[in-house]
Parts: structure tokens; sequence; C-alpha cells
């Protein structure tokens, strides 16, 4: 091109010589002929090229979408056990704002015991559950009725789904794709205002815009305006790099002609919005206005007030320079520029503009929807993941991830473990909770150490630390499910004992406290942990049998058996044990604790489900005998100090463990449908003074009195009975033996008669009186 | 050759199953001694439809094993009543206590037993899964569940479900027998002869 510019200058000075003028112009005319000829087909095939270019990505273009991850959806119902609050905190993680009425999409009013609000539409994997305005009533901790405003009552409604974050891929663009008709129209103004207000009329670009941002350009010195359409920008964004040569300004220019050729004003401008960069989040790009509603405002797009809206649209300029959490000051200014410029255009009123201006930023303080707010459960989500799913679908598929996890216990679990490490004040001390649902063992709440937010060390799932006293049930279930043997009233042994341990040295093992008792029931010896006894109920079982049982629990096998594992000298990580004692709190079957319920595609094609599968690993009434001591535990053994948070015997059951010089601190419990697992230590495993009891269980207290739980009602299977026991024998007793206990025993097994009660008459058969009247109801035991 | 007669023995099963549970009063059960004419691998009408619990509101099929007087009428009086401490003079709660199923639940588990009418069965299962997350001691949504993924030949999971509804079902409840009978089936199918003919020994435990 240039070069045939020259031979035209050159043609002027030519014509001064007549003589040589025709010769020299037909030569000429032949050179710009073959100029010419050369350069039609050359531009021809170059803008041929660029409009294949053009249209073949802009119709194939595909953005690179981040998996989703959401949490579980709260399903609202009569008799759910939830209280007020907690429903409130679900839905200020779902962005919910609270307003007068609760009539808009996205807001809640709380008065007393109902809560109103609207909720959103959301696809779910199996369904579309529509947005609706609902009235939720309580009593206490239970809900009472659903119902739609306007409408009646609900049996059940489901809210969408907390995002809790995003799975990318190494280089990160982050969207939210949004439809043209999705977006406010205040938006669009606001931008086209803003931006390209030829834009209707211009085809790519615009000389009257270009002509204005030069006078505009010229009269303030620098460069202030850019002069470049909508249309020009996408291109820019879609097809350029940023150099800012002629070359690709005149590419610019042709590519923008070409798609405003090819598409409709709808669809250039819906691609604009959704590919413009808005924001920075670390190492995350905002791009379009979907994602930068989220990550701005905390919720969707068609939820945001004119004011907000305004400001999206003046970020476009600079987002950097105007982003509202480090300059709010310039933020603002630039969104009331933007609100004055669309006044001036008749876009909105001068009111209007002028109430607008005097609202705040309303920026929501952190981003949202980025990486995650919960990296401990999103490692455990991705390790998930990885079996079935390449890292590159899971960064650019925009696959929709469901999982487990539950926000508002999730938020109590962390604020149980950071309150507690407060009060202790060691900053080495570290802790993690697991928080299960005991039914279908979903992940409900994972913390991972004091630094919640910081996706360092996953302590919860990969800390594996001696359990010391969690192991006991283990022992006791391989005890009681040889019902001929061992019932909750046989008397243990509880007396120094002293064996070879495996390296050859002597193993004298102790109770806590130091003392022996001669002999101890079994039940009290479990619910009290005992050393002693364990130590001997151990060894009479049998260490194999002892390690197969923690083997059926779900635990990893011991690489070698030996005495001291009776009493915790193995290692498991905090997720290990959960999983272990959820094997007790579901009556004896093994259930895997999982992370992900389904993964679907964005267009709501379910891709897989990862199912509920329960195993039956123990008989229901060994389970049953343990999780029994296990309550007693709680009422009146090492973790009575619940006590103090949950009220007197709260219906729930669980172990304290300590491990020597107290290095480790735990607890495991459960109600009927939720088991938790804390544990607190360093992780140098420097000693830290704290007890099963007095660490762990103190953090365990605080999330039970903070979630919503079903009791432990324990009623016991059919296959037992309720026996009176005389203590000082261990064997069956009466009513009126002294000192009578009434233990539960699998049934058909009960003790010999004690001697000590063998003058009461009939004592047989005054139990099962006794037994028929309980279930007449006549006898309130 | 085996595994048709595996697939036939299968149906069959299940055509009982639709007997032994459907929700009609006992009177009218439909006779199970004449199975309708099965064609290889193609589930006759009638057998594809059963989750074993009809959900319709109207039954009140959810609180069966109540109807049945199966349990203790003490255990139901006192529900909320707290389990007394094992102290020296106070006896365990005893009697198991099975807790009506609330309409959310069955509804899903009606949607459940639409779905695998017509062999949705992921679907079906997805919201017998969020039943039981509402209603997770229903012996009825645990069997349904198991029945779900007999019909998946999904045997693998079969018998862990239906011993948990075995668990919380009363010792008389004929939901029991079913389990037994989708445990052997299931055992059956995965060659498990000998354990197939125990759980069938214990289904018959149960009369027919």
């Amino acid at each position: 091109m240039a070069r045939s510019s020259k031979s035209a200058k050159g043609s002027k000075a030519a014509a001064k010589q007549p003589r040589r003028r025709f010769t020299f112009g037909r030569v000429l005319l032949g050179l710009v002929l073959i100029v010419l000829l050369i350069a039609i087909p050359v531009i021809g095939i170059y803008v041929f090229f660029l409009d294949y270019k053009v249209t073949s990505q802009f119709e194939g273009k595909r953005w690179a979408l981040p998996a989703r991850v959401f949490a579980r959806p709260l399903e609202l119902y009569e008799g759910l056990r939830l209280r007020p609050e907690n429903l409130v905190l679900e839905l200020k993680q779902l962005g919910y704002r609270a307003e007068a009425n609760g009539a808009q999409s996205g807001t809640y009013h709380r008065a007393g015991n109902t809560v109103r609000l609207t909720s959103r539409a959301f696809r779910h994997p199996d369904g579309e559950e529509p947005g609706r305005q609902l009235e939720i009533r309580f009593d206490g901790n239970t809900v009472t009725a659903v119902r739609e405003v306007g409408g009646g009552s609900l049996d059940l409604v489901r809210l969408e789904p907390a995002l809790i974050g995003s799975i990318y891929p190494d280089k990160v663009e982050d969207r939210i794709l949004v439809r043209l008709d999705e977006v406010p129209p205040m938006l669009v103004d606001a931008l086209l205002t803003i931006e390209d207000r030829a834009f209707y009329e211009h085809s790519g670009i615009s000389f009257i815009g270009l002509a204005r941002a030069m006078a505009t350009n010229l009269r303030s010195g620098r460069v202030v305006q850019g002069g470049s359409t909508i249309t020009q920008q996408l291109v820019k964004n879609f097809y350029l790099s940023s150099e800012r040569t002629l070359t690709r300004k005149i590419n610019e220019a042709l590519m923008a002609m070409l798609l405003e050729y090819h598409y409709s004003k709808q669809e250039i401008l819906e691609a604009y919005l959704n590919e413009v960069y808005l924001g920075q989040d670390g190492a995350r790009a905002i791009h379009g206005f979907g994602m930068a509603s989220h990550f701005f405002f905390g919720r969707p797009l068609d939820e945001l007030q004119p004011h907000q809206l305004a400001l999206l649209a003046g970020l476009v300029k600079g987002p950097s320079y105007y982003d509202p959490r480090r300059h709010p000051q310039r933020a603002q200014e630039r969104r009331n520029l933007v609100l004055t410029t669309m006044a001036g255009q008749g876009v909105i009123s001068a009111d209007q503009a002028k109430a607008y201006m005097e609202r705040p930023l309303d920026v929501a303080p952190t981003g949202r929807g980025g990486d995650t707010p919960y990296p401990a459960f999103m490692e455990l989500v991705k390790e998930h993941l990885r079996r079935d799913y390449r890292a590159e679908d899971l960064g650019s598929e925009g696959l929709r991830i469901f999982t487990t996890l539950a926000p508002s216990v999730q938020h109590a679990a962390e604020e149980a473990l950071l309150n507690r490490l407060k009060q202790w004040r060691d900053k080495k001390l570290e802790g993690a909770v697991v928080v299960l649902d005991v039914d279908d063992g979903s992940v409900l709440g994972l913390v991972a150490g004091r630094d919640v937010r910081y996706p360092g060390f996953n302590r919860a799932l990969y800390a594996k630390r001696q359990i010391g006293s969690l192991i006991k049930p283990a022992v006791y279930l391989a005890a009681l499910e040889r019902p001929a043997q061992y019932g909750l009233g046989t008397l243990l042994q509880d007396e120094p004992i002293s064996m070879a341990d495996g390296s050859g040295k002597t193993w004298e093992p102790k109770n806590y406290d130091g003392q022996v008792r001669g002999q101890v029931p079994l039940w009290d010896a479990l619910a009290r942990s005992y050393n002693l006894p364990t130590v001997y109920l151990g060894l009479q079982v049998g260490m194999r049998q002892v390690a197969n049982t923690m083997q059926r629990m779900g635990l990893r096998p011991p690489s070698s058996a030996y005495p001291s594992m009776f009493l915790g000298a193995v290692n498991y990580t905090p997720m290990e044990v959960a999983q272990a004692y959820l094997t007790l709190a579901s009556g004896g079957f093994r259930t895997h604790p999982r992370a992900v319920r389904a993964v679907m595609t964005r267009d709501g094609e379910v891709l897989s489900r990862y199912p509920l599968a329960v195993e039956r690993a123990f008989d229901t009434a060994p389970v049953y005998l343990v999780d029994y001591a296990l309550q007693a535990a709680v009422w009146q053994g090492t973790g009575r100090s619940a006590a103090n948070w949950l009220g007197a015997q709260p219906l729930v059951a669980g172990k304290t463990g300590t491990t020597d010089d107290t290095r480790d601190s735990w607890f495991a419990g459960f109600s009927a449908d939720v088991l938790a697992v804390t544990w607190v230590g360093r992780d140098d495993n420097a000693t830290t003074g704290l007890t099963g009891a007095s660490g762990a269980l103190t953090v365990w207290s605080e999330l039970f009195k903070n979630i919503d739980w079903r009791p432990l009602e324990l009623t016991p299977p059919e296959s037992v009975e309720a026996l009176y026991i005389d203590p000082t024998s261990g064997m069956l007793g009466s009513e009126n033996c002294q000192g009578a206990v009434v233990l539960p025993y699998v049934r058909g097994f009960a003790p010999a008669l004690s001697p000590n009660c063998i003058d009461q008459r009939n004592v047989l058969d005054r139990a099962s009186d006794w037994f028929k009247e309980m279930f007449d109801g006549s006898t309130n035991y | 050759m085996d595994q048709r007669i595996i697939s036939r023995w299968g149906l069959l099963l299940l055509v009982s199953l639709l007997s032994a549970c459907a929700s009609q009063p006992r009177g009218d059960r439909p006779r199970v001694d004449t199975p309708p004419p099965v064609e290889q691998r193609q589930p006759a009408p009638e057998v594809s439809v059963p989750p074993p619990v009809r959900a319709t509101p109207a039954q009140p099929r959810a609180t069966l094993p109540r109807e049945e007087g199966t349990l203790p009428p003490a255990a139901e009086q006192a529900p909320g009543a707290a389990p007394q401490p094992p102290t020296s003079s106070t006896p365990p709660p005893v009697g198991g206590r099975v807790e009506p199923m609330p309409p959310a639940a069955r509804n899903l588990a009606a949607k459940a037993e639409a779905a695998s009418r017509i062999g949705r069965h992921d679907e079906a299962a997805a919201y017998l899964e969020r039943a039981l997350r509402i209603a997770p001691r229903s012996p009825e949504l645990w069997q349904n569940l198991a029945v779900v993924r007999f019909r998946q030949k999904d045997y693998a999971k079969v018998e862990g479900l239906a011993q948990r509804s075995n668990a919380l079902a009363p010792s008389s409840s004929p939901l029991r027998k079913t389990n037994w009978e989708l445990i052997a089936a299931a055992r059956k199918a995965r060659g498990d002869a000998k354990g197939a003919a125990e759980a069938a020994a214990e289904a018959r435990r149960f009369g027919s």
C-alpha cells in the first residue's frame, strides 16, 4: 500500500515532461494496474481472512467458563429443625438483603418468629425451582409453616444454593454469562450513554464519536476519550492484542465493520456485556457484567439498583483506576459523572440522577464468587472430582458442581473453633473440625486450621494424629459383639498391669486419674474412659478381633497390632475418625463421606451423580449398646462438661480423646442426624495442656449449641431388652435387689441370676411384668 | 443363559414385591401366583411400577407400622421424652418408634415413583435421597431406594440399603420380608447363590 502511494506522487512529478509523458503514463498505468491486480486480491483475501476470523470466532465463541461450585440448597418444610437465626445466616450467605417486606427477589424480612423472603429461581440437577415470595414460621428451632405469600401452604420449598467457589484453569478469566434480555435496561442505557452514544446508528466505527473524542482530547491536551465504539472495543478484546499500532487500528476498524455487517446490534451488545473486563481479584480477572455484579455487590445483576448499575457502567473506562474498593472516591466521581451525563442526555431525569448520586457505593466488602471462602472443603471437592474429571474440563466447561456443604453449619464450625482458640491464647495451637450428616455421610462442614480462609495444610484431611481414647469404642464394640460373654454390666478388671511392648520395653498403662478401682462395670469404664479395664478387655477379646472391628468401622487397619493400640496409639486423620464414628452413629452402617452430590453441565444435563451407598458392618444391637455407653459418657463421664453449652443430659453421645502429655485433644460426638469430630493440637506436636474435655469437647459443644440437630433418642432395637443388673456382681438382678441398675442387653443373653438377689421371688416374671407395663405406657420408668 | 434366568427370576421377584408392597388393603392384593407373561429383559408394565410404598398423601401407608400394631404404644406416647441417664435406678427406654413421613418426603417419593416408572432411575434415586434427608428414619424410603437400585441392576448397593430399611422397620413389618427378598435377588444377581438362599430363608420366616 505504502509503495503504491509513493508511485502516485512520482507520477505528478513526471507530468512536467510531455515527451515522455505518454510512455511514462503507460508505464505508470501499467504499474498501477499491476499493483492493483496484486493488491485487490491481496486486500480481498485479507478482508476475507478477517471476515472468516470475525465470524468463526464470534459464532464459535466459547468463553472458557470455570466450574461453579454450590453449597447444598436449603430445603424448607414443616417440621424442619432450623432456628430463624440460621435461616437468616443462610440467606445472607446467598446475598439476600434485609428489606421492609422481603417482596423483591433476594430480600428478606424477619419479624420475631416469622421470616418473609423472596427466593430466586434456580435450576437444580433434578429440576427447576421457581422464585417465590415465601413466609416461613417458626416455633423455637422448628419450622411450623411454609407458605407462599398470597397463596397456600407449601409442603416443600428449596432455596437456591449458595455459590461457594469456582474451579479455574491456569489463566483466569472469570465470568457469568448473561443474556441481553436479563440485563437491566438501565445498565445498557448507562453504558451506551457513557461509552457509545451512537451505537444504534453507526456501522462499526463512528466518525462523529471519533471527532468528538479528538476534540475533547485536544481541548484537554491528553487522551481522555477513546472514541472507540462498543463494537471496536469488542473487536479489540476478542481478536486483537493490546498493542497500539496503526495496523492494529486499521484491522480493528475493518473487523468492527465486518462484525456489524454480519451480526445484529443485539448480538454485538450481548457479547460485549459478557466480554468486557471490569476488575481484578488477585489472579482472577473479572469479565462481563454478570460476574462483576457478584464480585462487587454479592448479588445477581437483575437485583442491582440504578446507582449500582451506573457504577458498573463507569468501570468500563478503567477498572483498576476506578476500583470501588481501592479508590472509592474516584469510583464515586465516575459513577456520578455517568449519572450526570445520563441526565444531560435525557435518559433519566435530573431528580433521579440527584437521588442516585446521594446513594453510597453499596459495594460488598469482599469479592464474592471467587476462588472460595472455604478452601478446606474445596480441596475435598477437587479431590473427589479428580477421579472423574480432567482439570481442563473443570476449568473451562462451566460445569455446575453441587456439593453437600451446609453454609450455616460451616459458619458455626469456624466460629466454634476460632472462638475457642482465642480463649487459649497459644498462637501455635491449631484445630480441625469435620461435620457429617449421620444418615448419608454428607460433609456439612470442614475446618482445617485457624486460618479458615487460607488454603494451607488441610489438617482435617491429612493430619494423622494419635487418637487416644477415641479408639476405645472399637474395643468395647468388639466385646459387645459377643453377647454371651459381655454385656454393659459385665465387670472388668481395673488393676495395674505391666507387659512388654513390641520393642522389648515395659508398658505400664495407668488410668488418667492414677486410681485403680478393682472392678468396674463395662459401660462405666467406657463412659469414664478408664484405661486399665480397656486394656484388660482388649486382651481378653484379642488384638486381632479389635483390629478387625476397627477395620469394619471404616478405619485403615493398623500395620501391626500391639496392646497400646487399645489406648489409641494409632494415627488417623479427623476425617478418618469421623468416618469410623459415622458407623456408630448410624447404627452399624458404614457410609462413605461424600462432598459432591452431582455434576451438571451449563445446559442442565446431569453428567454424574455420587449416590448414597451404605453397607452393613455390625448388627444393630452391639452398636446400640456402645452408643448407650457413649451417651453415658456425655451425661456422666468424661464428656459431661458439654452440659455447660447444651444443658444437662443433652441428647447426644460422644467420646473424648487425649494423648500422652496432652499433645492431641479430640472429641467425636453425634446427635441423631449430625456427627462432628473436633481436634485441637499443635503442628509441632508439642504439649498443649488441653485434654479432650478441656479442648476439643468445648469446640464441639459450642458448635452443637449453634447448629440445629435432632435429639439422639436411642430407642433400642427390638433385639435389645432392658434388664436389672446387680452392679456388685455384674449379673442379673431385680427391681427390689439392692442397688440394681437397668441396662440394655441383647435379647436372649441375660447373665445368670446374681447370688445377691437370689432371694427375690419370681424375678424374671417381675421383669417381664415391668416390661409389659412400659409398653402399656402406665409406667414412666 | 444364567443371566437370563437371573433377570427372569428378578422380574418374578419384582412382581411379588409389587404385590407384597402395594398399598392396597390386604383384601385386594394382586394375585401373585399368576405372573403376567414376561418377555426377556422387557419389564412388564406392572413390574416397572413399584416402589413398594405408594406415596399419595391420602394413603396412610407412611405410618404403616403403627397401623399394623407392631409398635408398643408406650413408645409413641412420649415422643419427646428423654431417655433417662443410665444411673443406678433408671432403665433405658425400650421400643422402636417410626415417625410418620412428612408430606414433603411423601411427595418426593411419589415423584421418584413416577420417574422410576419411565425408567429414569437416576432421577428417581435423587428424589429418594432428597426424601431421605427429610425423613432419614423411614424404612419405606430406604427400601424404595433399594428397589430403584435393583431395577438399575446396581446390585452392589441393594443389600446395604435394604439392610438399612430392615434396621428401621419393626420386626413384624412386611417391609422386612420384601427387604430380604431384595437382598436374596441382589445376591443371586451377583453370583452369591449361598447368600441368596440364606436371604430367601430369612424372607420365608415372614410367611408368604
